[in-house]
């Protein structure tokens, strides 16, 4: 059967559609090599309400008799009662060109792919029936605290005080094997694993035995000026006196509290 | 038969009322009228309409009907083919007569039977159809 104009983009509502088939395949019967859409639609609007009504009425009539089933004859009733003169029907049925299409199939339900299975699910508790659903993975559910570890904890901080110090002193012996006077482990290769080069001394236990001057002056005098101590320091350092006093008198005018050398308390050493 | 005379009347109005004389009246003396149904119905075992199953069984659910026996699924499947059977050679009738009232027309396009709404409507309008078009069809 072919339309005039083509099928509007036909509804997605398959018994629509199957409707739409069947009743063109009975104007074809009737004699008809064409139809009008509007025609059609028409025709597929009444027979959804004849068989919507039919249905209606028939099953008024079984609760009417007092059923919940549908008989045969309330169907019969219920048609005779729309209209249908029934006599004509095992006639009609009987009909030499009938014409049987095969009803579109029902598409298989396609199977969900199994969800993955994540850990063991737990069982119920006593109190639970088993025919309750059984719990979900347990990752959905079960709450794991996840710290970020701290950074002032105690072991990591020791550990990176550890490296660092560590560092530190790897770099200042590599500095001093450079700058100064190095002994080699191995005669042949001088460049490999250079040792600091050990300065001999005559009395080499007097350095231990004799009072240090910056102990001596922080013990006896506490009258004694920050720049004196700063004077020692610079000359165990090395640097040249007038150096030294430049920076001392510097130091008088500092402001800054970090940069004044630390007073010591008398209390606390006795 | 008393009861096809009725049938031709079918769309008046006053067609109720009439069948459900006539039916009353038949019971007695049609008493053949019961045994055909039974044995139709059990004919309907294994019988194929035009409208699928499924369609007419989607239908009578959405009424509210429990059709759980295929035979009286096919039973309302057939009235509805009936039904509408009859409409589509009432209309072909119709366009048949228009066509022979406009015949020194246009003689030989006549090969080709088109379904029309203007042949519909009046063949609607015999079962108490009025058809208008709607305004929203495209």
């Amino acid at each position: 059967m072919t339309t005039e104009n083509p099928p509007p983009a036909n509804t997605s509502n398959p018994w629509r559609r199957a409707l739409r088939t069947s009743i063109a395949a009975l104007l074809v019967e009737a004699g008809y090599q064409c139809a009008e859409n509007l025609a059609i639609e028409t025709l597929i609007e009444m027979t959804q309400a004849y068989i919507w009504e039919a249905g209606r009425s028939a099953s008024s009539f079984a609760e009417l008799a007092g059923r919940t089933h549908v008989m045969p004859s309330d169907v019969v009733l219920a048609l005779v009662e729309m209209g249908l003169d029934f006599t004509a029907i095992p006639n009609y049925a009987k009909r030499e060109n009938k014409t049987v299409f095969l009803p579109p199939a029902q598409t298989a339900i396609t199977a969900t792919s199994k969800i993955l299975q994540v850990g063991e699910k737990k069982k119920h508790p006593t109190h639970i029936p088993d025919h309750l659903p059984s719990f979900p993975d347990p990752h959905t559910y079960i709450k794991t605290p996840c710290y970020k570890q701290p950074a002032n904890e105690y072991q990591l901080v020791r550990e990176k005080a550890a490296t660092q110090k560590r560092d530190v002193e790897v770099a200042l012996t590599r500095f001093i094997a450079k700058t100064g006077p190095t002994h080699s482990l191995f005669r042949d290769d001088k460049s490999a694993f250079p040792l600091i080069a050990c300065k001999p001394t005559p009395l080499p236990y007097l350095s231990a035995l004799l009072p240090m001057d910056i102990e001596a002056s922080s013990q006896d005098s506490s009258d004694l000026v920050p720049n004196q101590n700063l004077h020692h320091a610079s000359n165990q350092m090395g640097i040249h006196d007038i150096g030294g006093s430049e920076t001392a008198a510097d130091s008088d005018t500092i402001d800054n509290p970090y940069l004044i050398p630390a007073k010591i308390a008398k209390k606390k050493w006795r | 038969m008393n009861m096809a005379s009725n049938a031709d009347d079918s769309s008046k109005p006053q067609f109720i009322l009439q069948s459900q004389i006539s039916l009353d009246s038949q019971v007695p003396q049609d008493k053949s009228a019961g045994v055909p149904l039974g044995d139709f119905v059990l004919q309907l075992e294994d019988y194929a309409p035009t409208i699928p199953d499924s369609v007419t069984g989607y239908y009578l659910n959405r009424a509210g009907f429990d059709s759980s026996d295929p035979r009286i699924t096919r039973l309302i499947s057939l009235a509805a083919q009936k039904f509408i059977s009859d409409i589509a050679n009432d209309a072909l009738q119709h366009s048949k007569m228009r066509a022979s009232g406009q015949s020194a027309k246009k003689q030989g396009k006549d090969k080709k039977m088109t379904l029309q709404m203007e042949d519909l409507t009046p063949a609607l309008a015999e079962y108490g159809i009025n058809v208008k078009k709607p305004i929203y069809f495209v």
